[in-house]
């Protein structure tokens, strides 16, 4: 199973990879949200009493660092659309591979793209803005961003696998990311002190917003322990829950 | 090699049940190369999609290579091979890489992969190609690394969706020959389907005629030729004789529809070499000049008309996608 889930993975991360505009765009965003909106955070919060200055950077990286593995999850969406059109995936389909090796060879190369985006951004963050980095919070980010990455993957997947068209899905896309973004607190964090209570009470039914949680987490200098027990049960069971409908969803489209 | 009785699928389009295929029986023997001719929306697309594996059906069974389709999924799939009509590669992918990711899905090693894929690219032509990607390929390259990918891992049981589709008529003969040959030389056999008659009898043992979601006709290409309407003879002879030949060709055994026009005489027999030879000697036996004499095989196209009442190519659109 393991064999040819790597089959898959990287002959879909060989075709990824010559995508060089996709690459090249893929960290754009990120880069300008850090770039162009970073410094002004960092006014914003060097005005609010009572916060370190450095708070800004340790709030908006990791979080960046979480919207590019969504946006590669989505990426991977489209990936397997075209993938679909072209006839490659039903040429996978009819091999006695294991659907779970397909699902999950197809949706991995959104983890590595995401790492690599993810470690750009993370010495962007430590060598021109500064901020300061540990070993277990790297680790931590990137474990995070992985799974991110994975599960917005599948989720993709496998609902590209039911409508089978790219306009549905794009609607889908942008109905959903929005406000699942917005609601995580990537840019700004809804934290009870900052946010209005509905607002707060809001972000909390967003899955997401535990992730991110977590991914700042990994950046305060002692890992406070709620946030990244929680973010860590909550990634683990999205993860589990998205692969499994991936795999699933594959095993059924023969139905 | 396939038996498939009773083969039933149906689709749910804007709420409403259509029935794209409606009960098919098939049987092809290990090594034959049998056509499924019928034109577009006529299920020819869907009866593949479900005995490869790909789409479920509503109703019915099959076996491919002695494995149950619908119980053992696993064993159907390793023991066949599949090319769809619009293929299966990427345009970003190399030939090699598509063949090598291909043959180690079916679990070769990479030196047994590196082997067989040399080995397939010989068969097919694909030579000196290995390092293009597929997006710049010519459409009958394109057409040959399909059947290579579906060849690679040496299936006993060949599912081919329209293999010339698009093609010029120098890659479609081409082509052909390669199909031929992987029957003659290692024994497998091919299930293809096709619109284009002359495919059909060119490349097939037999023929099933599909046309609605059911087979109207099966049979051997000259025999379903024969069967249903014989070969067209047309004999002149000088006009002041025609009323004696008419008589004359009348009398012949097998003779159908003789009609006369002016001093030519049209008729059908099943098989005109029965016929052309007591046909002439009985006009040489009355004097009767021979002016000339033609003989015209009946093609698929005309095989079809009689079957369904109309011609291969009026409905390009109607019924139910193929695809779906």
């Amino acid at each position: 199973m393991l064999r040819e889930a790597i089959l898959v993975y990287r002959a879909e991360l060989a075709v990824t990879l010559r995508n060089k505009p996709y690459l090249v765009l893929g960290m754009i965003q990120p880069v300008l949200y850090l770039v162009l909106c970073g410094p002004l955070l960092a006014v914003l919060v060097s005005k609010t009493p009572g916060v370190p200055a450095q708070t800004s950077w340790v709030d908006l990286t990791p979080a960046l660092i979480i919207q590019i593995a969504a946006t590669n999850g989505v990426y991977c969406g489209f990936v397997l659309l075209a993938g679909i059109r072209a006839g490659a995936v039903d040429r996978l389909r009819v091999t006695p591979v294991s659907r779970t090796a397909l699902s999950l060879g197809q949706a991995l190369p959104s983890v590595t793209l995401s790492l690599v985006q993810g470690v750009i951004i993370l010495l962007l963050a430590s060598l021109v803005f500064g901020v300061a980095l540990s070993v277990v919070g790297v680790a931590l980010v990137l474990v995070i961003t992985a799974l991110t990455a994975l599960t917005i993957a599948c989720c993709a997947d496998a609902i590209v696998l039911k409508l089978r068209k790219e306009d549905t899905f794009t609607s889908i896309v942008n109905i959903v990311i929005l406000p699942l973004t917005l609601l995580s607190g990537i840019l700004l964090p809804i934290t009870p002190d900052r946010a209005p209570m509905w607002l707060y009470v809001l972000s909390r039914f967003n899955p997401l917003a535990y992730v991110v949680d977590i991914s700042r987490a990994s950046f305060r200098e002692t890992l406070p322990l709620v946030p990244t027990l929680l973010g860590a049960a909550v990634i683990i069971t999205l993860t589990g829950l998205a692969v499994r409908w991936n795999s699933r969803t594959f095993q059924a489209v023969a139905a | 090699m396939i038996e498939a009785a009773g083969l039933a699928r149906t689709f749910v389009a804007d709420g409403r049940e259509v029935a794209a295929v409606r009960g098919v029986d098939l049987r092809v023997e290990a090594g034959e190369i049998v056509a499924f001719l019928g034109p577009n929306g006529a299920g020819k697309t869907t009866t593949m999609r479900m005995l490869t594996t790909l789409l479920r059906p509503t109703s019915g069974q099959a076996r491919i290579a002695g494995a149950d389709l619908l119980t053992e999924q696993g064993r159907v799939r390793r023991h066949l091979g599949y090319v769809a009509q619009g293929g299966g590669t990427l345009d970003e992918r190399k030939v090699r890489e598509e063949l090598m990711l291909q043959a180690r899905l079916y679990g070769l090693n990479k030196t047994d992969a590196a082997e067989r894929v040399r080995e397939v690219s010989g068969q097919l032509g694909l030579g000196g190609l290995e390092d293009r990607l597929t997006a710049s390929l010519s459409g009958g390259q394109r057409r040959r690394l399909d059947l290579a990918l579906g060849m690679v891992h040496l299936p006993v049981v060949l599912f081919l969706d329209e293999p010339t589709t698009g093609l010029d008529p120098q890659s479609r003969a081409h082509l052909w020959s390669h199909i031929r040959r992987l029957r003659d030389e290692q024994g497998v056999t091919v299930f293809l389907s096709t619109h284009y008659l002359d495919e059909a009898d060119a490349l097939a043992d037999r023929i099933q005629v599909i046309d609605d979601g059911v087979i109207v006709a099966e049979d051997t290409p000259e025999a379903l030729k024969s069967r249903l309407l014989g070969d067209g003879v047309e004999v002149t002879v000088p006009p002041e004789r025609a009323d004696h030949a008419e008589l004359l060709v009348a009398g012949l055994p097998g003779v159908r529809g003789l009609r006369r026009e002016e001093e030519t005489l049209r008729f059908q027999v099943a098989h005109s070499e029965e016929v052309l030879s007591p046909l002439v000697r009985a006009l040489d036996q009355q004097d009767i000049p021979l002016v000339a004499l033609r003989v015209r095989r009946p093609t698929l196209d005309d095989v079809f008309f009689t079957l369904t009442g109309r011609g291969l190519r009026e409905q390009q659109t109607e019924g139910v996608t193929d695809a779906a």
